[in-house]
């Protein structure tokens, strides 16, 4: 129904849609949902450093259609449903469920020309893998006889995160070491870690008459500190052929400056902690029976993305960084202070999204006993839509359309379901490599693509 | 469950599946490694060249250091076939040594370009830049005064003479598989190469067919309109001296020749190579390898000094290896502690080294030379005003030459000051040279 199920949620999935709706469930059930879902991406990099009049290559693979990794990924969820004198006629119910599901992956970059042959970056070069799964104890009743219904979930959060990307640190080196392409140093970074947070998800469900139904629901879910103790840094370090030029330059062998023209991959395990700032939000929904069998829904949901603010990582307790490292020094016999600065230096880049709102249509045509079928739209604004910072990180390309329908078979007490969902992402061209100016990298130049695909089967049994 | 339920279920399954497994699989469509050439760097391809480099300072060995790359097609089997091929020598710039292309992704450059047809087969052979005293311009002079070879070495000798078989071409000709003739043998430089490279074009006429360099000292005395070339910088080695308007026996006594006053360095290096005769130094080798090398002290040279006897010695500046030793130099700069002209040696000496004033005593001029140059109004030392100025003199009348000028800037937070960007130029000056060589 595109997601206008507010008003009219009926099953165990009310615990995300509606809680309240739980009081009009009129028998125990468990069910469950499994999603497939496919991110079909498409990014062309142009990825290069503007000077005067030349694009300056960087390694990106430009101009050339790059797709993410085909992937089915599946995304399971579940309830149960009881009631119970508790209360009065108080419904229960507990579900598992991803309220926040992202994932994608690209491979972009291979060091250019100079560096040889001699790095091989790992294919997850960009990718944002997050899970949030809801643990949620609902209860649902019924405030005023057959018109108010009142629901509420207290949801324990868990959120897993698997973020990496691709930074360019300056070279420390002075001229000629640092000429192109050797003025930036690729950083590729991997952190992966998860976290716990708290959430109420509150509904309300009125029914002003016999055919109209009218809901309401807020989201407040806490931030959820996401840590763990993997972050892999890796730095592909140039390669100056001449170590005499070096020596000459008052690097000698052994020294920091040394280190960062000797073509070495130096690495580093780090702890790691961010801030995930889950989105607030707010939904009314209304359902109109037009007929026996057939009912129209309309929602309209708004989620502060403002509130989120990207993955600004913070590393901590280093252990395992390349003995290189810490056997530089300085040539003037100071410590290897300097380098462990610049290994474990903060590159934190936060994004700036805004609000957004969604408005679904959808409806729902009882056929028989044994169908019930679904159809519906949604028109999904972009939280990144006037981003300025835009990586491959988060393809949100801008508004999204969608279209999904399915079946519900009922036999006896169990409902088999089918549903299928596509969004149609516009394509959006990047072009600024530095949006705010200030000389570092916080956005990828390119044109991209994407289209998204889900398909749900699921299943209740009511008892 | 009848019959038109069993169909419903099984056609709702084909279209989970259809939809599940219906997007097809396009891959990432990341590109293949690219195909290398199996050729190779020749990176200790030092050559001694006796006698043009005998009286260099800190060079007793007489070492002409090169860096060679040799395509597969040029080696010998079972890698190679022993194909000739065409020759490209490559200047490194004021301190740039025979890594510099090197460093600058040369050798990946290469083994790519060749191996996807983007060039031609190649050898490219890049020349040292002497560390000392700034790097003589690739230059030798002609005034040795007692000295069979100047103190500076004979560089533009040996990079371009054909008839000498310790020259470079020759040497090359005669060592690796090379195509013979003119059209077939290209040179490039950045900097002070560049300078180099049409020097030696210029003094052997016969050699080069083709010319690729990026901004350099290319117009000593400038141009109406863009500047005076050098002489705009006399008061700026000053500065970098921190001797400007001091006394003359300041100027003249305390002038510092070390690498970290690198404009000032080039100034020394020309008057090593122009004005060689007030840097005579009596030398001979003994080459004491066995006897303890005094600290701060020219470690491999026993060298006295012997100072000839200049009318006038205004600009004469006293060097020294190193407080306390017995070791010392001179030279005579062209400028005064004022930082003004002093004609005697710039007029007589600079002037008639620049490159407008070879082209006009060249026997075969540049004629049949293929040109290319890189420019940038943000090269350092004045030297895009000096390579417009040099632009227009092979452009206009008399010569008329075509230049392919490829105009480029640096970004924002890297100027293009020096040769940041070479690594980007390379690419073209490779396939300029290229083209040029034909088939």
């Amino acid at each position: 129904m595109g997601g206008a199920f507010r008003a009219l949620a009926d099953d165990w999935t009310a615990a995300y849609y509606n809680p309240a709706a739980y009081a009009l469930i009129p028998d125990n059930q468990f069910g469950s949902n499994s999603a497939f879902l496919h991110y079909r991406n498409e990014l062309i990099p142009n990825y290069r450093r503007i000077a005067g009049n030349d694009a300056l290559e960087t390694g990106f693979f430009n101009d050339r259609s790059i797709y993410n990794p085909h992937e089915i990924l599946s995304s399971p969820s579940g309830g149960l449903v009881i009631r119970t004198p508790v209360a009065g006629e108080t419904v229960f119910g507990f579900s598992i469920y991803q309220p926040f599901d992202y994932n994608v992956t690209w491979t972009l970059f291979r060091p250019l020309t100079t560096y040889g042959t001699r790095f091989t970056l790992p294919t997850d070069q960009y990718r944002t893998n997050l899970d949030v799964v809801a643990f949620q104890l609902s209860a649902g009743r019924e405030f005023q006889e057959e018109q108010l219904y009142l629901g509420l979930g207290l949801q324990i959060l868990r959120a897993d995160l698997i973020f990496s990307e691709i930074l360019f640190r300056d070279n420390p080196l002075p001229q000629p070491f640092d000429d192109r392409p050797y003025e930036l140093i690729p950083q590729w970074a991997k952190s992966d870690g998860h976290g716990w947070g708290f959430g109420l998800r509150g509904g309300l469900l009125w029914k002003p008459n016999e055919k109209i139904n009218i809901g309401f629901t807020a989201h407040l879910p806490s931030s959820i500190t996401i840590s763990g103790d993997s972050t892999q840094l890796n730095f592909y370090l140039p390669d100056v052929a001449d170590t005499a030029a070096l020596r000459i330059a008052g690097y000698s062998l052994g020294s920091i400056g040394f280190l960062y023209g000797s073509g070495a991959q130096i690495n580093a395990l780090a702890d790691f902690e961010t801030k995930l700032k889950l989105p607030p939000s707010a939904g009314i929904g209304m359902a109109f029976d037009v007929t026996e069998k057939l009912t129209v829904a309309l929602d309209a949901q708004y989620m502060l993305w403002s509130q989120f603010d990207g993955f600004e990582f913070t590393y901590s307790n280093f252990s395992r960084i390349s003995k290189l490292v810490d056997t530089s020094f300085l040539i003037d016999g100071a410590d290897t202070t300097y380098i462990r600065d610049w290994v474990t230096q903060n590159t934190a880049h936060p994004v700036e999204w805004d609000n957004a709102g969604r408005v679904m249509l959808g409806a729902r045509y009882e056929a028989s006993n044994l169908f019930t079928f679904y159809a519906g739209g949604f028109t999904d604004q972009s939280p990144a839509r006037k981003a300025k910072q835009f990586t491959p990180n988060f393809v949100d390309t801008g508004n999204k359309y969608g279209v999904s329908g399915g079946v519900m078979f009922h036999i006896n007490e169990w409902d088999f379901g089918f549903a299928s969902q596509y969004s149609s992402y516009p394509d959006l061209k990047i072009s600024a490599l530095d949006s705010d100016g200030d000389g570092i990298d916080d956005s990828f130049p390119g044109t991209y693509k994407a289209d998204f695909f889900e398909t749900v089967l699921s299943f209740i049994y009511r008892f | 469950m009848n019959k038109k339920m069993i169909r419903i279920l099984a056609l709702s399954l084909l279209l989970t599946l259809v939809i599940v497994t219906g997007c097809d699989n396009r891959g990432t469509n990341i590109p293949a490694r690219p195909v290398l050439d199996r050729g190779g760097a020749w990176i200790a391809a030092d050559h001694i060249f006796s006698p043009q480099l005998r009286f260099q300072f800190q060079n007793d060995l007489e070492r002409f250091p090169m860096w060679i790359y040799i395509p597969q097609v040029a080696w010998d089997p079972p890698l190679g076939e022993s194909r000739p091929v065409p020759v490209l020598i490559l200047l490194a710039p004021q301190f740039g040594d025979k890594f510099y292309y090197a460093n600058h992704g040369l050798e990946t450059l290469l083994k790519e370009m060749i191996a996807d047809g983007t060039i031609q087969p190649m050898i490219v052979a890049c020349v040292a830049n002497s560390p000392t005293f700034g790097g003589y311009l690739y230059a030798g002079g002609t005034n040795f005064e007692n000295l069979p070879y100047p103190t500076s070495g004979a560089y533009d000798y040996i990079i371009g003479n054909l008839q000498d078989s310790l020259g470079l071409v020759p040497y090359l000709r005669r060592s690796l598989h090379i195509l013979p003739g003119r059209q077939k043998t290209g040179i490039g430089g950045v900097g002070m190469g560049a300078y180099g490279a049409f020097r030696a074009a210029l003094l052997y006429d016969t050699t080069f067919g083709s010319i690729t360099v990026t901004d350099g000292p290319l117009d000593f005395d400038g141009a109406p309109g863009l500047g005076n070339g050098l002489v705009d910088l006399f008061d700026d080695a000053l500065m970098e001296q921190g001797l400007l308007n001091a006394n003359d026996s300041l100027f003249r006594n305390t002038f510092d020749s070390s690498s970290a006053t690198p404009l000032s360095n080039m100034f020394i290096g020309g008057a090593f190579a122009f004005s060689p005769h007030d840097t005579v130094i009596y030398h001979h080798m003994v080459r004491p390898f066995a006897t303890p090398i005094p600290p701060d002290a020219y470690p491999e040279v026993d060298s006295t000094l012997k100072i000839n006897n200049p009318a006038d010695t205004l600009t004469k500046v006293i060097g020294f290896f190193g407080p306390g030793t017995p070791y010392r130099f001179n030279y005579h700069l062209p400028f005064n502690a004022n930082g003004s002209v002093y004609a005697p040696i710039w007029d007589n000496f600079w002037v008639t080294e620049n490159l407008e004033n070879l082209l006009d005593t060249a026997n075969n001029k540049l004629n049949g030379v293929d040109i290319w140059i890189g420019t940038t109004n943000q090269a350092k030392y004045n030297f895009y005003q000096q390579t417009q100025s040099w632009i227009n003199t092979l452009t206009s009348p008399p010569y008329n030459y075509t230049v392919t000028e490829r105009p480029y800037q640096g970004t924002p937070s890297q100027p293009a000051t020096a040769d940041q960007y070479l690594y980007d130029l390379l690419k073209e000056m490779l396939i300029f040279h290229s083209e040029s060589f034909g088939n």
